[in-house]
Protein backbone atom coordinates (compact mmCIF):
# COMPACT_ATOMS: atom_id res chain seq x y z
CA UNK A 1 0.00 0.00 0.00
CA UNK A 2 1.36 3.34 -0.81
CA UNK A 3 0.02 5.22 1.90
CA UNK A 4 2.07 2.63 4.67
CA UNK A 5 5.42 3.60 2.71
CA UNK A 6 4.19 7.41 2.56
CA UNK A 7 3.91 7.14 6.74
CA UNK A 8 6.85 5.06 7.44
CA UNK A 9 8.86 7.24 5.29
CA UNK A 10 7.70 10.45 7.50
CA UNK A 11 8.49 8.27 10.52
CA UNK A 12 12.00 7.43 9.60
CA UNK A 13 13.31 9.92 7.70
CA UNK A 14 13.52 11.92 10.85
CA UNK A 15 16.09 9.08 12.74
CA UNK A 16 19.98 8.20 12.05
CA UNK A 17 20.63 7.10 8.81
CA UNK A 18 22.00 3.95 10.77
CA UNK A 19 18.85 3.43 12.39
CA UNK A 20 16.30 4.05 9.40
CA UNK A 21 15.94 -0.03 8.40
CA UNK A 22 15.96 -1.72 11.13
CA UNK A 23 12.95 0.75 12.93
CA UNK A 24 10.91 1.16 9.38
CA UNK A 25 11.08 -2.80 9.25
CA UNK A 26 9.83 -2.97 13.38
CA UNK A 27 7.23 -0.32 11.98
CA UNK A 28 6.19 -2.12 9.04
CA UNK A 29 5.74 -5.32 11.29
CA UNK A 30 3.83 -3.38 13.91
CA UNK A 31 1.61 -1.62 11.15
CA UNK A 32 1.35 -5.34 9.97
CA UNK A 33 -0.10 -6.24 13.15
CA UNK A 34 -2.39 -4.21 13.96
CA UNK A 35 -4.01 -4.39 10.56
CA UNK A 36 -7.09 -7.38 10.31
CA UNK A 37 -7.27 -10.17 8.41
CA UNK A 38 -8.52 -9.21 4.65
CA UNK A 39 -8.06 -5.60 5.65
CA UNK A 40 -9.25 -2.74 3.39
CA UNK A 41 -7.84 0.72 2.51
CA UNK A 42 -10.23 1.78 5.14
CA UNK A 43 -8.28 0.03 7.88
CA UNK A 44 -4.99 0.87 6.87
CA UNK A 45 -6.15 4.58 7.22
CA UNK A 46 -7.60 3.46 10.52
CA UNK A 47 -4.54 2.06 11.75
CA UNK A 48 -1.90 4.65 10.55
CA UNK A 49 -4.32 7.47 12.40
CA UNK A 50 -4.19 5.29 15.65
CA UNK A 51 -0.66 4.79 15.59
CA UNK A 52 -0.10 8.87 15.12
CA UNK A 53 1.83 11.83 14.56
CA UNK A 54 4.20 10.34 12.68
CA UNK A 55 7.00 13.05 14.42
CA UNK A 56 6.41 12.20 17.68
CA UNK A 57 6.23 8.04 17.17
CA UNK A 58 9.57 9.00 15.56
CA UNK A 59 10.69 10.85 18.90
CA UNK A 60 9.85 7.74 20.58
CA UNK A 61 11.92 5.33 18.17
CA UNK A 62 14.95 7.39 18.70
CA UNK A 63 17.93 6.42 21.05
CA UNK A 64 20.09 9.18 20.41
CA UNK A 65 19.77 12.03 22.81
CA UNK A 66 17.77 14.83 21.84
CA UNK A 67 19.18 18.04 22.67
CA UNK A 68 22.41 19.76 21.53
CA UNK A 69 23.50 20.96 24.70
CA UNK A 70 21.58 19.36 27.81
CA UNK A 71 20.31 21.08 30.93
CA UNK A 72 23.58 20.67 32.95
CA UNK A 73 25.22 22.58 30.45
CA UNK A 74 22.56 25.28 29.40
CA UNK A 75 23.33 27.73 31.71
CA UNK A 76 26.84 28.11 31.14
CA UNK A 77 26.48 28.14 27.59
CA UNK A 78 24.41 30.68 27.96
CA UNK A 79 26.55 32.71 30.10
CA UNK A 80 29.55 31.86 28.39
CA UNK A 81 28.08 32.82 24.93
CA UNK A 82 26.29 36.42 26.16
CA UNK A 83 29.83 37.44 27.65
CA UNK A 84 31.38 36.47 24.19
CA UNK A 85 28.97 38.92 22.59
CA UNK A 86 29.54 41.35 23.89
CA UNK A 87 33.33 41.67 24.11
CA UNK A 88 31.99 41.35 20.12
CA UNK A 89 29.99 44.22 19.82
CA UNK A 90 32.47 46.23 22.38
CA UNK A 91 35.74 45.92 20.57
CA UNK A 92 33.66 46.35 16.69
CA UNK A 93 34.27 50.19 16.79
CA UNK A 94 38.00 49.99 17.41
CA UNK A 95 38.78 47.35 15.61
CA UNK A 96 36.91 48.52 12.46
CA UNK A 97 39.11 52.03 12.93
CA UNK A 98 42.42 50.08 13.22
CA UNK A 99 40.76 48.02 9.81
CA UNK A 100 40.14 51.83 8.20
CA UNK A 101 43.56 53.06 9.44
CA UNK A 102 45.21 50.72 7.42
CA UNK A 103 42.65 50.56 4.41
CA UNK A 104 42.82 53.14 1.16
CA UNK A 105 41.91 56.52 1.91
CA UNK A 106 38.74 57.70 1.18
CA UNK A 107 38.14 60.94 -0.95
CA UNK A 108 35.66 62.81 1.41
CA UNK A 109 34.78 63.11 5.18
CA UNK A 110 31.04 62.17 4.39
CA UNK A 111 32.05 58.91 3.01
CA UNK A 112 34.32 57.80 5.81
CA UNK A 113 32.03 58.22 8.47
CA UNK A 114 29.28 56.15 6.15
CA UNK A 115 32.09 53.37 5.58
CA UNK A 116 33.09 53.24 9.32
CA UNK A 117 29.51 52.79 10.63
CA UNK A 118 29.05 49.91 8.05
CA UNK A 119 32.12 48.11 8.81
CA UNK A 120 31.02 48.19 11.99
CA UNK A 121 27.65 46.59 11.68
CA UNK A 122 29.70 44.39 9.02
CA UNK A 123 31.89 43.28 11.74
CA UNK A 124 29.90 42.60 14.71
CA UNK A 125 27.21 40.67 11.70
CA UNK A 126 29.89 38.54 11.08
CA UNK A 127 31.80 37.74 14.42
CA UNK A 128 28.90 37.47 16.22
CA UNK A 129 27.97 34.44 14.03
CA UNK A 130 31.64 33.06 14.05
CA UNK A 131 31.13 33.54 18.05
CA UNK A 132 27.86 31.90 18.41
CA UNK A 133 29.00 29.02 16.16
CA UNK A 134 32.58 28.62 17.81
CA UNK A 135 30.98 28.60 21.58
CA UNK A 136 28.31 26.24 20.48
CA UNK A 137 30.23 23.85 18.83
CA UNK A 138 32.87 23.98 22.16
CA UNK A 139 29.63 23.12 24.34
CA UNK A 140 27.81 20.52 21.85
CA UNK A 141 31.21 18.61 22.32
CA UNK A 142 31.43 19.14 26.10
CA UNK A 143 27.83 17.70 26.54
CA UNK A 144 29.00 14.53 23.81
CA UNK A 145 32.05 13.86 26.01
CA UNK A 146 29.90 14.41 29.31
CA UNK A 147 32.81 14.21 31.42
CA UNK A 148 32.24 15.04 35.34
CA UNK A 149 34.83 17.91 35.26
CA UNK A 150 32.72 19.86 33.28
CA UNK A 151 30.36 20.42 36.20
CA UNK A 152 30.71 22.04 39.13
CA UNK A 153 33.11 21.72 41.38
CA UNK A 154 35.05 20.84 38.29
CA UNK A 155 37.41 18.33 40.08
CA UNK A 156 36.35 15.29 38.45
CA UNK A 157 34.64 13.73 41.86
CA UNK A 158 31.91 13.90 44.09
CA UNK A 159 31.21 17.08 45.63
CA UNK A 160 31.94 17.19 49.14
CA UNK A 161 31.20 20.25 51.58
CA UNK A 162 34.42 21.97 51.49
CA UNK A 163 33.97 22.21 47.67
CA UNK A 164 31.54 25.18 49.06
CA UNK A 165 33.14 28.68 48.62
CA UNK A 166 34.56 29.76 52.17
CA UNK A 167 32.26 33.20 51.21
CA UNK A 168 28.93 34.08 49.76
CA UNK A 169 30.04 36.99 47.35
CA UNK A 170 29.01 40.22 49.13
CA UNK A 171 29.53 43.83 48.30
CA UNK A 172 33.12 43.45 50.07
CA UNK A 173 34.55 40.67 47.94
CA UNK A 174 32.80 40.73 44.93
CA UNK A 175 33.97 40.94 41.22
CA UNK A 176 31.77 42.76 38.96
CA UNK A 177 30.99 41.39 35.50
CA UNK A 178 32.09 44.48 33.89
CA UNK A 179 35.49 45.36 34.67
CA UNK A 180 37.00 41.77 33.64
CA UNK A 181 35.00 42.54 30.12
CA UNK A 182 36.28 46.24 29.99
CA UNK A 183 39.81 44.22 30.51
CA UNK A 184 39.22 41.69 28.05
CA UNK A 185 38.07 44.08 25.41
CA UNK A 186 41.48 46.17 26.33
CA UNK A 187 43.36 43.01 25.96
CA UNK A 188 42.37 41.96 22.79
CA UNK A 189 42.38 45.34 21.04
CA UNK A 190 46.76 45.44 22.68
CA UNK A 191 47.04 42.12 20.99
CA UNK A 192 45.91 42.80 17.45
CA UNK A 193 47.69 46.48 17.86
CA UNK A 194 50.87 44.79 18.69
CA UNK A 195 50.55 41.87 16.94
CA UNK A 196 49.42 43.31 13.71
CA UNK A 197 49.44 46.95 13.52
CA UNK A 198 52.62 48.44 15.22
CA UNK A 199 53.42 50.38 12.28
CA UNK A 200 50.05 52.51 13.08
CA UNK A 201 51.07 53.13 16.87
CA UNK A 202 52.76 56.56 16.47
CA UNK A 203 53.15 59.95 15.50
CA UNK A 204 50.49 61.58 12.82
CA UNK A 205 51.55 64.09 10.96
CA UNK A 206 48.92 66.11 8.11
CA UNK A 207 50.30 65.41 4.45
CA UNK A 208 48.75 67.11 1.52
CA UNK A 209 47.77 63.67 0.68
CA UNK A 210 46.75 61.98 3.66
CA UNK A 211 48.58 61.17 6.66
CA UNK A 212 52.17 60.42 7.53
CA UNK A 213 52.99 57.79 10.46
CA UNK A 214 56.19 58.26 11.85
CA UNK A 215 56.03 55.00 13.87
CA UNK A 216 57.11 55.52 17.86
CA UNK A 217 58.91 51.86 18.01
CA UNK A 218 61.46 50.35 16.63
CA UNK A 219 59.80 47.67 14.51
CA UNK A 220 62.39 45.16 14.51
CA UNK A 221 63.46 45.40 18.54
CA UNK A 222 59.62 45.44 18.91
CA UNK A 223 58.88 41.83 16.86
CA UNK A 224 61.62 40.52 19.47
CA UNK A 225 59.19 41.41 22.36
CA UNK A 226 56.52 40.22 20.82
CA UNK A 227 56.22 36.67 21.87
CA UNK A 228 56.73 37.76 25.57
CA UNK A 229 53.91 40.57 25.22
CA UNK A 230 51.53 38.40 23.59
CA UNK A 231 52.28 35.58 26.88
CA UNK A 232 51.74 38.79 29.14
CA UNK A 233 48.33 39.39 27.14
CA UNK A 234 47.48 35.87 27.17
CA UNK A 235 47.84 35.29 31.40
CA UNK A 236 46.00 38.56 31.86
CA UNK A 237 43.18 37.04 29.32
CA UNK A 238 43.14 33.59 31.99
CA UNK A 239 42.70 35.84 34.40
CA UNK A 240 40.24 38.13 33.81
CA UNK A 241 38.40 34.51 32.76
CA UNK A 242 38.49 33.35 35.93
CA UNK A 243 37.18 36.31 37.41
CA UNK A 244 33.99 35.87 35.43
CA UNK A 245 34.16 32.32 36.57
CA UNK A 246 34.56 32.56 40.22
CA UNK A 247 32.74 36.18 40.31
CA UNK A 248 35.05 37.01 43.68
CA UNK A 249 37.82 36.90 45.05
CA UNK A 250 39.53 34.00 46.72
CA UNK A 251 43.20 33.06 47.86
CA UNK A 252 44.13 31.12 44.45
CA UNK A 253 42.82 33.80 42.15
CA UNK A 254 44.38 36.82 44.33
CA UNK A 255 47.62 34.98 44.26
CA UNK A 256 47.33 33.90 40.53
CA UNK A 257 46.59 37.56 40.30
CA UNK A 258 49.15 38.65 41.80
CA UNK A 259 52.07 36.13 40.01
CA UNK A 260 50.21 37.78 36.16
CA UNK A 261 50.63 41.27 37.49
CA UNK A 262 54.53 40.85 38.52
CA UNK A 263 54.94 38.99 35.68
CA UNK A 264 52.97 41.43 33.27
CA UNK A 265 54.79 44.40 34.91
CA UNK A 266 58.39 42.72 34.61
CA UNK A 267 57.92 42.15 30.60
CA UNK A 268 56.56 45.90 30.75
CA UNK A 269 59.97 47.48 32.27
CA UNK A 270 62.09 45.40 30.35
CA UNK A 271 60.31 46.29 27.19
CA UNK A 272 59.92 50.57 28.08
CA UNK A 273 63.84 50.27 29.77
CA UNK A 274 65.25 49.10 26.87
CA UNK A 275 66.14 52.39 24.74
CA UNK A 276 66.98 50.53 21.28
CA UNK A 277 63.04 49.86 21.40
CA UNK A 278 62.28 53.46 20.80
CA UNK A 279 62.31 54.64 17.15
CA UNK A 280 65.33 57.64 16.94
CA UNK A 281 63.05 59.49 13.76
CA UNK A 282 59.99 59.37 16.44
CA UNK A 283 62.34 62.11 18.49
CA UNK A 284 64.00 63.69 16.14
CA UNK A 285 60.47 64.67 14.65
CA UNK A 286 59.36 65.58 17.98
CA UNK A 287 62.54 67.66 18.17
CA UNK A 288 62.04 69.40 14.95
CA UNK A 289 58.45 70.19 15.35
CA UNK A 290 59.64 71.84 19.01
CA UNK A 291 62.77 73.11 17.53
CA UNK A 292 64.69 72.21 20.39
CA UNK A 293 67.87 69.87 20.25
CA UNK A 294 66.97 65.97 20.17
CA UNK A 295 68.87 65.18 23.16
CA UNK A 296 66.70 67.07 25.40
CA UNK A 297 63.74 65.02 23.95
CA UNK A 298 65.32 61.99 24.62
CA UNK A 299 66.30 62.89 28.32
CA UNK A 300 63.04 64.20 28.92
CA UNK A 301 61.33 60.91 26.92
CA UNK A 302 63.79 58.44 29.12
CA UNK A 303 61.87 60.66 32.42
CA UNK A 304 58.47 59.85 31.28
CA UNK A 305 59.40 56.24 30.83
CA UNK A 306 60.47 56.24 34.42
CA UNK A 307 57.48 57.83 35.38
CA UNK A 308 55.27 55.42 33.30
CA UNK A 309 56.55 52.70 35.07
CA UNK A 310 56.65 53.51 38.37
CA UNK A 311 52.77 54.19 37.85
CA UNK A 312 52.69 50.56 36.59
CA UNK A 313 54.33 49.46 39.46
CA UNK A 314 52.63 50.96 42.11
CA UNK A 315 49.33 50.59 40.59
CA UNK A 316 49.55 47.78 38.35
CA UNK A 317 51.78 45.17 40.57
CA UNK A 318 51.44 46.41 44.67
CA UNK A 319 47.72 48.08 44.85
CA UNK A 320 46.14 45.73 42.45
CA UNK A 321 47.98 42.25 44.05
CA UNK A 322 47.29 44.06 47.85
CA UNK A 323 43.33 44.82 47.40
CA UNK A 324 43.04 41.38 45.63
CA UNK A 325 44.05 39.58 48.26
CA UNK A 326 42.69 41.82 51.07
CA UNK A 327 39.26 41.66 49.45
CA UNK A 328 39.99 37.59 49.18
CA UNK A 329 40.55 37.59 53.11
CA UNK A 330 36.74 38.71 54.00
CA UNK B 1 -6.25 28.33 38.20
CA UNK B 2 -7.06 28.24 34.06
CA UNK B 3 -3.85 25.86 33.56
CA UNK B 4 -5.60 23.23 36.54
CA UNK B 5 -5.61 20.54 33.34
CA UNK B 6 -2.77 21.24 31.83
CA UNK B 7 -0.63 20.97 34.90
CA UNK B 8 -2.74 17.70 36.07
CA UNK B 9 -1.50 16.28 32.81
CA UNK B 10 1.77 16.94 33.20
CA UNK B 11 2.16 15.28 36.59
CA UNK B 12 -0.58 12.71 35.38
CA UNK B 13 2.01 11.91 32.65
CA UNK B 14 4.72 11.84 34.73
CA UNK B 15 3.15 9.47 37.20
CA UNK B 16 2.43 6.57 34.77
CA UNK B 17 5.70 6.73 32.80
CA UNK B 18 6.92 4.28 34.76
CA UNK B 19 3.91 1.87 35.42
CA UNK B 20 3.50 2.06 31.39
CA UNK B 21 6.64 -0.50 31.67
CA UNK B 22 5.57 -2.62 34.67
CA UNK B 23 2.39 -3.37 32.37
CA UNK B 24 3.74 -4.50 29.89
CA UNK B 25 6.52 -7.21 31.35
CA UNK B 26 3.82 -8.10 33.63
CA UNK B 27 1.69 -9.53 30.03
CA UNK B 28 4.71 -10.75 28.90
CA UNK B 29 5.13 -13.83 30.89
CA UNK B 30 3.25 -15.81 27.89
CA UNK B 31 4.54 -14.94 24.83
CA UNK B 32 1.81 -12.61 22.73
CA UNK B 33 2.30 -10.15 19.52
CA UNK B 34 1.62 -6.56 19.82
CA UNK B 35 -2.09 -5.97 18.90
CA UNK B 36 -3.43 -8.82 21.78
CA UNK B 37 -1.43 -6.78 24.00
CA UNK B 38 -2.73 -3.51 23.68
CA UNK B 39 -6.23 -5.07 23.58
CA UNK B 40 -5.42 -7.29 26.82
CA UNK B 41 -4.72 -4.30 28.66
CA UNK B 42 -6.65 -2.38 27.33
CA UNK B 43 -9.41 -4.78 28.96
CA UNK B 44 -7.30 -4.22 32.33
CA UNK B 45 -8.90 -0.51 31.74
CA UNK B 46 -5.79 0.74 31.09
CA UNK B 47 -4.93 2.63 28.30
CA UNK B 48 -1.81 2.34 26.04
CA UNK B 49 -1.40 3.93 22.91
CA UNK B 50 -0.13 1.83 19.82
CA UNK B 51 2.27 4.52 19.03
CA UNK B 52 4.04 3.94 22.70
CA UNK B 53 3.88 0.16 23.03
CA UNK B 54 5.17 -0.86 19.50
CA UNK B 55 8.78 1.51 20.46
CA UNK B 56 8.25 0.39 23.36
CA UNK B 57 8.92 -3.48 22.36
CA UNK B 58 11.60 -2.61 19.98
CA UNK B 59 13.38 -0.84 23.10
CA UNK B 60 12.77 -2.96 25.32
CA UNK B 61 14.05 -6.59 23.05
CA UNK B 62 16.88 -3.91 22.32
CA UNK B 63 17.43 -3.98 26.20
CA UNK B 64 17.49 -7.91 25.88
CA UNK B 65 14.60 -7.84 28.43
CA UNK B 66 12.61 -9.68 25.33
CA UNK B 67 13.03 -11.99 23.58
CA UNK B 68 10.73 -12.14 20.32
CA UNK B 69 9.94 -15.34 18.22
CA UNK B 70 7.79 -15.01 14.56
CA UNK B 71 5.11 -18.00 14.90
CA UNK B 72 4.34 -18.77 11.50
CA UNK B 73 1.75 -21.28 11.91
CA UNK B 74 -1.40 -19.31 11.48
CA UNK B 75 -2.65 -18.08 8.87
CA UNK B 76 -0.45 -15.06 8.93
CA UNK B 77 2.63 -15.01 10.76
CA UNK B 78 3.14 -12.54 13.85
CA UNK B 79 5.74 -11.47 15.87
CA UNK B 80 5.76 -13.06 19.49
CA UNK B 81 7.19 -11.36 22.32
CA UNK B 82 8.15 -12.85 25.75
CA UNK B 83 10.21 -12.27 28.63
CA UNK B 84 14.18 -13.53 28.27
CA UNK B 85 15.52 -14.65 31.80
CA UNK B 86 17.13 -11.54 32.51
CA UNK B 87 13.78 -9.91 31.88
CA UNK B 88 12.28 -12.57 34.24
CA UNK B 89 14.40 -11.40 36.80
CA UNK B 90 14.25 -7.38 35.76
CA UNK B 91 10.47 -8.21 36.55
CA UNK B 92 10.37 -10.22 39.75
CA UNK B 93 12.69 -7.05 41.08
CA UNK B 94 10.31 -4.46 39.76
CA UNK B 95 7.21 -6.17 41.33
CA UNK B 96 8.73 -6.23 44.55
CA UNK B 97 9.67 -3.23 44.30
CA UNK B 98 6.46 -1.99 43.17
CA UNK B 99 4.56 -3.90 46.32
CA UNK B 100 6.88 -2.07 48.68
CA UNK B 101 6.32 1.72 47.21
CA UNK B 102 1.99 1.11 47.11
CA UNK B 103 2.98 0.00 50.88
CA UNK B 104 4.40 3.25 51.43
CA UNK B 105 2.27 5.09 49.24
CA UNK B 106 -1.00 3.58 50.76
CA UNK B 107 0.43 4.48 54.19
CA UNK B 108 1.58 8.14 53.48
CA UNK B 109 -1.58 8.90 51.42
CA UNK B 110 -4.18 7.54 53.70
CA UNK B 111 -2.86 9.82 56.91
Amino acid sequence: MKIIDRYVYTVTKRLLEKDRREVEENLRESIDDMLPDNYTEADVEETLVTLGNPALLAEKYRDTPHSLIGPALYNNYLSVLKIVLIVVVCSAPLMTFLSLLTAEPVENGLNLVVTFFVQILAFIFEAAFQAFAWVTVLFAVMDRVNSPYFRWPYTGKEWTLSDLDDTVPSKKNEIGKSDPIVSIIFTLLFITVFGFFPQLIGGYMKLENGWNIIPLFNLDALRQYLPLLLVSAGLSLMVDILKLIYQKWNRTLAIINAAVNVFSIGVLIAFLLNRSIFNDQFHIRIAQLLETDPAVIVKTWQWGVWGIVAVAILFGMIVDSISGFRKAAR
Amino acid sequence: MPEMDELFSIFDTELKRGTLTLIVLSQLQQPQYGYSLIQNIAEKKVEIEAGTLYPMLRRLEKQGVLVSDWDTTESRPRKYYQLSPDGQELFRRLKENWARLSRNMKEILGE
